[in-house]
């Protein structure tokens, strides 16, 4: 047997400075004292050998064991700690061995001094002893028996939930549950105890269990969830997600914020640039555009309208929603023919596990959803949704005591389909439509104007229906393709009375075709095909010759005057963009540049092409903080009714452009509150106007001299959702200028907000109560003020006439807060939100337009909506 | 929401005053006899200008060709006639007035009511250039009228800037051709109150405040004409005038201040006012082809 004396782990000096400083100065050392440098070293004079421990030996097991001493100064060890000890003994042992031990003390330079230092006592053990000795057999790990078993699941969805952590409550015996959502609790004997199941995020589930000598108990635990549902998170704001900003806000926040009705395409308007809808109209106004000017999009293929009649509801049932990426502006080349923002609404593509049947009820309309899988292998995805409106039947006996009544119906449906049974293909198809009415009847002998060719009912009818298909499909961990059919028909129809008609007919073709090429993760190549052609039909009636109009007379005799014609046209627009990452870290600098070339071909008319080159960047700066910015052309070819000149074939409109710049930073100032700001500039030019010398049919109607400007910036703040809290305020000021001909003055257009401001947060309460609030103030709307008008003494009215510029003055500001109060009810198969939105709880007036009387001289401004209570329910089956 | 919309528009137009409601100086009809005159032929125009408050004082008159006039009416060289209306008509001889007077009608001046019934003899050479076609279908010739409150004489009108702030301007079109079947002024052949009562114009009725009274207009027959239109393909149309009525009152309220022929009828709620019994009512009717005529009642509000 050999013991077996370490060195000195570390030199004293040093040691003796660092526990000093670090507050284990030796006794009778103040801290504040100066520590004198070490003059001479301690030195060990007599080292007592300890016994070897009996159970160290017969283990055979050899260590060293790590000691902090303190060395006095009489040499002797003062105190002993132990830092390290491998056991069997061992530290007992070395601790009394130093304490008997002897050592010549350290001296600095006032002489004899106190020092602590490391110091390793070794046990080492000879050959023989080694061999004779006896391994202790390590001890068997003992298998408790299984006394508490079960399953947590989520209520109404069913789902299994792991990570779920389950307490004995008292004790410190836990489990955690598997991906089955399954746990075991071993040992527990037996008695009576309360077991609570805990996770962030989800409601507390407390139970009693009685645990009996010899049997199992087990439970099947349902808990609530009551995040904002972070682990289902569904984009609904999301700048360009392949480019320069990317940011989301969940679908559980999208339905919380008032004045949405639920719906998650609404929410982009309260997000910055977005413009107020005048009364809640549902245009799109992005950036200071024309909302003709921005593009919707499902799934990459464009539609005419997103909003029902009124707008307060989107024409896709909101469960039947991914995501929604709201463009205001410095958009990739994929998205063309649109010189203001885009949206593009995702759709679903795979069904939940558990089948479930949505059905929602508010003031507006009621509608329903099922989804789910067929089949036992799980491929195939299929979702169908349906809704239809009824405030036609809700409000008729309000309008009893009116001299109109008027009738809009809406209806919606969807159905998805979608297999899931290749690997390397995706194959998916979603078929869509929405029908949108309103009548406005009066009686027959109530006049609605002097002019008998106003006589009659006013209709409206626009209806849309699709087919699109999806194939994504992977050649290689390097390319894939994905293409994007799609077919479908588009109809509006304007009627008043028998004499004015517009009725158009569109019947659309569509391909988006995409082959992104990844050769490694710095650079991806783009390139794509958006096609659209089709057939156009139209018919236009009126009561009079618009030639008339060029010297209007009220005692003309007029002519019926119809026009019909058919067409085709088309626009095959390629693109192809880069997506690179320069950098290792590849979040370090995101760059991308790409071009689009768009075509503009109407048959037998006019051909009209563009170039459209588009650069964007995002780089970080510093740890939160990124800057982002971009820069290109974003052209727009003429609209449908401008496309169009009969009689005329020298006709030949150019695309409207605008050169759209931005620059932006992001700054993360802690986790989960984030700011960013971005300016942004755009130069219009080309812009399509009425052309002044237009006298009659077969003239030029339309010219590109039009230009404009429109600047401004966007500050968001915005927390997330955490700790059942979330909100945000955004402020966009900005300016959007018009000049139609070059020799007149610029205005400030018609849709220009200056000030758009939106705060709103929401919070979860207990009780599965929720509520939440919104403020809006926007600036008022620019008008024209009149100077006078002129009695018409054949017609019986006046006529106003400005003497001053357009748009110089605006209507009041709007000021709105909107509140939203709901109440869950969760039960294991089902739950139900009852819901009431409280609009304009402030009673803001909220001047949409004016009106004049019939001198005008005298107006008041038609208010929007008033305070309006809209309660509604939701109801959620899982099957 | 549309209707929402629709709904909340009723209620704001309804704190506006509207048409039918006349509290300050008005036109509310012109017309000129014959409806429709051939070039050279003599016109004597009429207006029905009224203000509940001061009276209408004069109305003015002058007329214009299509050529010299915009969308507003006629487009008057405001300075020749301010020069000519500022001249000393007293120091004149007669040749001198005639020769005033003639210069007076080249830039424009018709007349004067009440002092100076407008009256003037078309010009003949308005459709000089037009095809027969063209001639036929007529050319319009303008009017522009300002009506000036004040007591029944030009004498009382305010002349001054608040005095023409007051004032009502009006466009009226004549149409002039040589339609061997020129349009007529409609002529009213009744006004039958609440089924009973026959009524004449300027006739004294005595309501109750507060009550409800329908009027229904007549027409004789021949008023609603019928006449032939060549349209644009060269095919003659045979077509019927769509008159309409158009009703004014000082006070009450129209339950619809516009009909149209058929109906011609009116609702009209007599107000409830103490401090004001003696109300009009005015009930005018166009044929839409510059025809018109127009009855004037006298309500008395007890």
């Amino acid at each position: 047997m050999l013991l077996l004396l370490s060195a000195l782990a570390l030199s004293p000096t040093a040691q003796a400075q660092d526990d000093s400083a670090s507050g284990v100065a030796p006794a009778g050392v103040q801290e504040e004292e100066e520590v004198l440098p070490l003059t001479k070293m301690p030195a060990l004079v007599d080292l007592v050998q300890a016994p070897y421990p009996e159970q160290a030996k017969a283990a055979a097991v050899e260590g060293s064991v790590l000691l902090l001493i303190e060395i006095g100064l009489d040499g002797k060890v003062s105190t002993v700690e132990i830092l390290e000890d491998p056991g069997f003994g061992l530290g007992a042992a070395a601790v009394q061995a130093i304490q008997a031990s002897t050592f010549s003390p350290a001296e600095d330079a006032n002489g004899p001094t106190i020092v602590a230092l490391e110091f390793n006592y070794g046990f080492v053990l000879d050959a023989k002893t080694i061999d004779s000795a006896v391994p202790e057999e390590p001890p068997e790990p003992v298998e408790l028996p299984v006394t508490f078993e079960g399953q947590v699941l989520e209520l109404a969805t069913r789902a299994e939930l792991d990570q779920m952590t389950i307490i004995v409550v008292g004790t410190e015996i836990s489990a955690t549950t598997d991906t089955q959502g399954r746990f075991e609790i071993r040992g527990l004997p037996p008695g009576n105890y309360q077991v609570a199941v805990v996770r962030p995020g989800w409601a507390e589930k407390t139970l009693d269990v009685e645990i009996q000598e010899g049997l199992v108990s087990s439970a099947e635990i349902w808990v609530r969830n009551e995040s904002y549902g972070q682990d289902s998170v569904v984009g609904v704001y999301r700048k360009d997600k392949d480019e320069i900003t990317t940011r989301t806000i969940s679908m559980s926040e999208a339905k919380k914020i008032p004045g949405t009705f639920g719906d998650p395409i609404r929410v982009i308007q309260n997000l910055p640039g977005a413009g107020r809808a005048p009364f809640s109209s549902g245009l799109l106004i992005i950036r200071g555009a024309n909302p003709e000017d921005s593009g919707v999009y499902i799934d990459g293929i464009r539609i005419p309208y997103v909003y029902h009649l009124g707008g307060f509801v989107s024409v896709i049932n909101p469960e039947m929603i991914q995501s929604v990426d709201y463009l205001p502006g410095s958009y990739g080349v994929q998205y063309g023919r649109s010189t203001g923002g885009a949206v593009d609404v995702t759709t679903k593509k795979e069904s939940p596990e558990q089948d479930r049947i949505v059905w929602s009820t508010d003031l507006l309309d009621s509608g329903g959803l099922y989804e789910g899988r067929l089949g036992k292998d799980d491929q195939h995805h299929v979702a169908v949704a349906a809704r239809r409106s009824y405030i036609d039947v809700v409000l008729k006996p309000f309008q009893k005591s009116r001299p109109f009544s008027a009738n809009p119906v809406w209806y919606d449906y969807q159905l998805r389909y979608s297999y899931h049974g290749l690997e390397k293909t995706q194959v998916s198809f979603f078929l869509f439509g929405f029908d949108d009415k309103l009548l406005v009847t009066t009686d027959d002998d109530i006049a609605q104007s002097s002019d008998p060719d106003a006589q009659g009912d006013l209709s409206t009818h626009q209806f849309t229906h699709r087919l699109q298909g999806k194939i994504e499909h992977a050649f290689t961990d390097n390319l894939s393709l994905r293409v994007m059919p799609s077919f479908g028909v588009d109809y509006q129809f304007l009627g008043l009375g028998q004499s004015f008609q517009l009725e158009q007919t569109l019947w659309l073709s569509e391909i988006r075709a995409e082959v992104p090429w990844k050769p490694n993760d710095h650079i991806e190549i783009v390139p794509g095909l958006d096609l659209i052609g089709g057939s156009w039909d139209f018919t236009t009636a009126l009561p009079f010759n618009p030639d008339s109009f060029v010297e209007y007379d009220p005692l003309a005799e007029r002519e019926d005057f119809k026009i019909e014609d058919t067409g085709t046209g088309w626009g095959p627009d390629l693109y192809i963009k880069a997506n690179l990452r320069p950098f290792k870290d590849l979040d370090r600098l995101y760059v991308q540049p790409g071009v689009r070339f768009s075509v503009y071909s109407i048959s037998d008319q006019f051909t009209a092409t563009a170039w459209d080159p588009r650069l964007s960047f995002k780089g970080r700066v510093a740890k939160n903080t990124y800057i982002k910015g971009a820069t290109g052309l974003y052209t727009q070819p003429p609209q449908f009714f401008e496309s169009y000149a009969p009689g005329n074939t020298e006709y030949n409109p150019r695309f409207e452009k605008a050169w759209a710049s931005s620059l932006g930073i992001e700054q993360q100032i802690k986790p989960g509150l984030n700011l960013e700001t971005e300016g942004f500039y755009k130069e219009l030019s080309d812009l399509i106007v009425n052309n002044r010398d237009f006298q009659e049919l077969g003239d030029i109607p339309y010219t590109n001299e039009g230009a404009g400007e429109i600047y401004g910036f966007e500050v968001m703040l915005r927390q997330d959702p955490i700790n059942n809290v979330f909100g945000w305020v955004s402020y966009t000021w900005s300016q959007s200028w018009r000049q139609d001909y070059e020799d007149s003055d610029r205005y400030l257009y018609d849709f220009d907000q200056t000030h758009i401001m939106t705060a709103l947060a929401g919070v979860k309460l207990p009780y599965q109560f929720e509520v939440s609030g919104r403020v809006q103030y926007v600036t008022g709307t620019p008008y024209t003020p009149y100077s006078g008008a002129f009695y018409d003494a054949d017609l019986d009215s006046w006529t106003p006439y400005s003497t001053g510029a357009r748009n110089t003055e605006r209507l009041g500001a709007y000021t709105a807060v909107d509140l939203r109060a709901e109440r869950a009810f969760t039960f294991k198969h089902w739950r139900m939100l009852a819901y009431v939105d409280l609009l304009n709880v402030y009673r803001g007036e909220n001047p949409e337009f004016r009106i004049y009387n019939y001198d005008y001289t005298d107006y008041v401004d038609v208010r929007g909506l008033p305070f309006l209570p809209s309660p509604g329910v939701e109801l959620e089956f899982y099957l | 929401m549309i209707t929402l919309t629709l709904l909340l528009l009723g209620c704001e137009i309804s704190r506006l005053p509207l048409p039918s409601l006349v509290d300050r100086a008005r036109i509310l009809g012109v017309a000129s006899e014959p409806a429709e005159p051939a070039p050279g032929e003599q016109v004597t125009l009429y207006s029905l200008a009224v203000d509940p408050e001061q009276g209408i004082g004069a109305v003015t008159w002058f007329g214009c060709v299509l050529e010299d006039s915009s969308g507003f009416g006629c487009d008057l060289d405001s300075e020749k006639l301010e020069e000519l209306f500022a001249m000393d008509l007293e120091g004149m001889t007669q040749e001198e007035q005639a020769a005033w007077f003639e210069e007076l009608q080249a830039a424009g001046f018709i007349g004067v009511e009440p002092d100076l019934p407008p009256s003037f003899t078309v010009p003949t050479d308005l459709l000089d250039g037009l095809s027969e076609e063209e001639s036929t279908q007529g050319k319009n010739y303008l009017f522009t009228l300002s009506a000036l409150p004040g007591e029944g004489s030009l004498d009382n009108v305010d002349l001054d800037a608040q005095g023409q702030s007051l004032a009502e301007t009006g466009l009226k079109r004549m149409p002039v051709s040589v339609n061997p079947y020129p349009n007529q002024n409609p002529v009213i052949a009744s006004l039958v109150l609440d089924e009973t009562f026959d009524l004449q114009d300027q006739d004294t009725l005595t309501v109750q405040a507060g009550q409800t009274y329908d009027f229904v207009m007549t027409l004789t027959e021949g008023s609603v004409e019928a006449y032939t239109f060549l349209n644009s393909e060269g095919q003659v149309e045979d077509r019927i005038e769509q008159p309409y009525a158009s009703f004014y009152s000082t006070g009450g309220t129209f339950y619809q201040d516009i009909s149209l022929y058929p109906y011609l009828a009116a609702r009209w709620t007599a107000p409830v006012d103490p401090e004001r019994s003696e109300h009009n009512i005015w009930l005018v009717l166009r044929d839409r082809r510059g025809g018109m005529n127009w009855i004037s009642l006298n309500l008395i509000v007890e």
